[in-house]
Formats: C-alpha cells, structure tokens, sequence
C-alpha cells in the first residue's frame, strides 16, 4: 500500500479527524478547476488566487460537516465560488477569455492548409468573442459547461443555484449564443 | 445539439488561462496565520464588548461590525426601506437535502409537523413558530451573501452568549434595515445573529424577545 495515493474517502475521513496533510492531498486534484472558477468570476488572476486561498481555508474549516459519500468536488468548488463571488463585489470586472498564442495550438494528425487554419482560427476567435460578449450569468455558465467541462450538478454548485436553473439558463444562454455567432 | 456545443467544447483546449498558482503553499501560510488573527479577532470582540456598555461610545464604534455572514452599520439616517412580510423573499422552496448540500447539517429547533426550507442565494430559510412567526435563516461556510444590516441611533446592538462568549448580536429597539443583495431592502424587526460552528444563524421576529431569541439559539446550537 505504500506509496499508493489514498482513495479520497480515507482522505476525507482522515481530514475530517484535522489531518492537514491529508486535506492538502485532498484538494491537490481540484486546484486548477477551482483556480479557473474563480478567475471565471473574479475577473483577475490575483483575485482569484485569493479566492482560490479564502475557499480552501474555509473548506478546510467546514471539512468535518462534510456528508461522506457525496462527491467532493462539487462540495469543494461551491466554497471556492463562494469566495470568489464575495471578492469579486469588490472588483467588479470580468475575465476576458483568450485564445492561446497560435504556436501553441496543437495542429493535428494532418497538417491543415494556411487558410484553413487562419479560417478556423478566425472562427474560434469570433465564437469566443460573442462568448465574451454575452451578460456574465450566460456567458459564466456556459464557460462552466463547456470551457471547463464541468457537470450540470457541479455547475449548479459553482454558481450557487439549482440544477433546474442550470438547465434552463444554459438552453437561453445558447439561444444568446447562436443569435449573436450564427 | 447544434454545433455551437461541440464548437465551444473545441474552445477549451485552446484558451489562455493564467497559470495555477502555488495553493499549497499558500494554504500552509495562511494556517500558521490563523492563531494571531484568531487573538485578533478575540481582543477586538472584548473592545467592542467593553464600549457597547458605553452608550457616548456606541455611535462611533458600531458604523462597522461583523460576525459571521452579516455586517452591521450604524447610520445618523437609515436608507429607504419598505415593510414586508417575514416570509417574502425567502427564495425558492427546497428539500431538506438540498438545504444540507448548501450547508452541513441543517440546524433547527424541536419543532412539529412539516418544516418547510426555502432558499435564496445560498440562505436557507424557514418560518418557525415561537408562539409568533420567526424567520430563522442559516448561512454557510463561505456563502455569497454578506447579509448587511443598517441600524440607526435608536437601535440597540448588544453583544450576547450564545454558547461561547460573543458569538451573538442581540439587535433590538428601533426598526433597523436588513438588505440580502438578491431582494430589496426591508425593515426588520428584533433580530439575533450568532455563529455558531462556522454557520451563521439569524432568527428574526416582530415580537421576539431577547429570552426566547436565546432560548431558541441555544436549542439550534447544541
């Protein structure tokens, strides 16, 4: 057994007993989905890094009313919105989301044409730019859905609604989405 | 599905974020912290404790003050505020189950019958009876709203025990104004907040006294 990471329901029973090490190993698989979340509703990196260090010490408090059995990741970026949405009262932008530099991309099994590739380049960017576009409810529960690939059960819980309200304002922020890109 | 779907799933290989910071490390600094802002906060409570017993000093002591999720401001003048029932505004309906997603355990006194839970941006709600309608609402660990009340200089704010020396807020007196950033602001009658296992509770009733207030918190706190 040495050496095998801990299922997460020994980590959380082990945290819930006030293992620090334990909720550390926890949280490390979430930092980054929990880190965009809350640069998705802060609007700013450093914001959200301090949103990402409220949620995780509150999580950390509140570790022992957790239900074992249930999913931790939706429990865990829910506290980390939280935090992020009560930064963010103070701040008041958004993130504009950006398209990484073109010599990143991956370019495929097959290397596409130079028009191809600008066409298909030019039509991320202008998706994106209606993205960016839309009222911050549409556009922050579509980047949930889709940009960060979260379920509609985690999304509910990131954004702080119910699922049904999930649901229906991710079917009006498509229409949004279509009426503005399409 | 049109292909807006999988044109935006395309997106999220492609975008820019700013890189993940360091939470680890961060989070061991933010611990080692904790103890002297734990002393901090306990010799602010004791100030506070000290001049609320002064009454020239209230004024100019309470503009400010928090405890748990609510914020309390002491104003010359309180903003506009309208009069509405107890149980307005408190969200949507929502299963006890789901109440506990929001916040652990839900917390509530011996009551009988059905206990109907409602819920407003993270504040799960309910109407107890104590004999009179009181409107109990519990707020989470990290919850969104910071509940703000604006008291004027006719409203007494009085440090309570609840089950650990100042853990609560006795709020009595004049009609002081309770604004939830989902609702319009409304005035509200006697109010207790207290803290209590990292949940904030505020108990609210036109008649509510501050024995009944207690007894009932100390019912939910134990």
């Amino acid at each position: 057994m040495e050496g095998r990471p801990l299922a997460e329901a020994e980590l959380v029973a082990r945290a819930q007993r006030g293992d620090e090490r334990a909720f550390e190993e926890l949280i490390r698989p979430y930092e980054e989905i929990a880190f965009r979340i809350a640069y998705l509703i802060t609007g700013g990196a450093a914001e959200a890094e301090d949103a990402v260090q409220d949620g995780l010490v509150n999580a950390w408090r509140a570790i022992g009313r957790f239900r074992r059995g249930e999913p931790l990741r939706p429990w865990l970026l829910r506290v980390v919105a939280n935090a992020a949405r009560n930064r963010r009262r103070s701040a008041g932008r958004r993130a504009q989301l950006v398209l990484r530099a073109e010599s990143e991309q991956s370019s495929g099994d097959a290397a596409p044409s130079p028009e191809a590739i600008v066409l298909a380049r030019d039509e991320r960017t202008r998706l994106l730019g209606a993205l960016n576009a839309l009222p911050e409810n549409a556009r922050l529960v579509l980047a949930c859905r889709f940009l960060l690939g979260l379920s509609e059960d985690e999304t509910a819980a990131a954004l702080g609604v119910r699922l049904g309200t999930v649901k229906s304002r991710t079917a009006r922020a498509l229409d949004r989405l279509r009426d503005v890109y399409e | 599905m049109s292909e807006l779907e999988p044109n935006l799933r395309s997106l999220a290989a492609e975008l820019e974020w700013p890189p993940t910071p360091s939470i680890e490390l961060r989070l061991a600094e933010r611990r080692r912290r904790l103890p002297r802002l734990a002393i901090a906060i306990a010799l602010l409570a004791v100030a506070l404790a000290v001049a609320f017993a002064v009454p020239q000093a209230r004024s100019a002591i309470l503009r400010f003050f928090h405890i748990g999720a609510v914020t309390i401001e002491r104003v010359g003048t309180l903003p506009p505020a309208r009069e509405r029932a107890l149980a307005v505004g408190l969200g949507a309906p929502i299963s006890r189950r789901e109440a506990e997603r929001l916040l652990g355990p839900v917390r509530l006194p011996p009551v009988r019958g059905r206990v109907r839970l409602y819920s407003l941006d993270d504040v799960v709600s309910t109407i107890l009876t104590t004999p009179d309608p009181t409107l109990l609402s519990e707020l989470g660990v990290g919850g969104p709203p910071v509940l703000k009340k604006v008291v004027g200089p006719a409203t007494s704010v009085t440090p309570v025990r609840v089950v650990n020396p100042g853990d609560g807020l006795w709020i009595s007196g004049e009609r002081h104004v309770f604004i939830l950033p989902a609702a319009p602001p409304r005035l509200a009658g006697n109010v207790l907040v207290w803290e209590y296992k990292d949940v904030t509770f505020r108990l609210e009733g036109r008649t509510l006294d501050e024995r009944t207030a207690l007894r009932v918190a100390r019912e939910i706190s134990r």
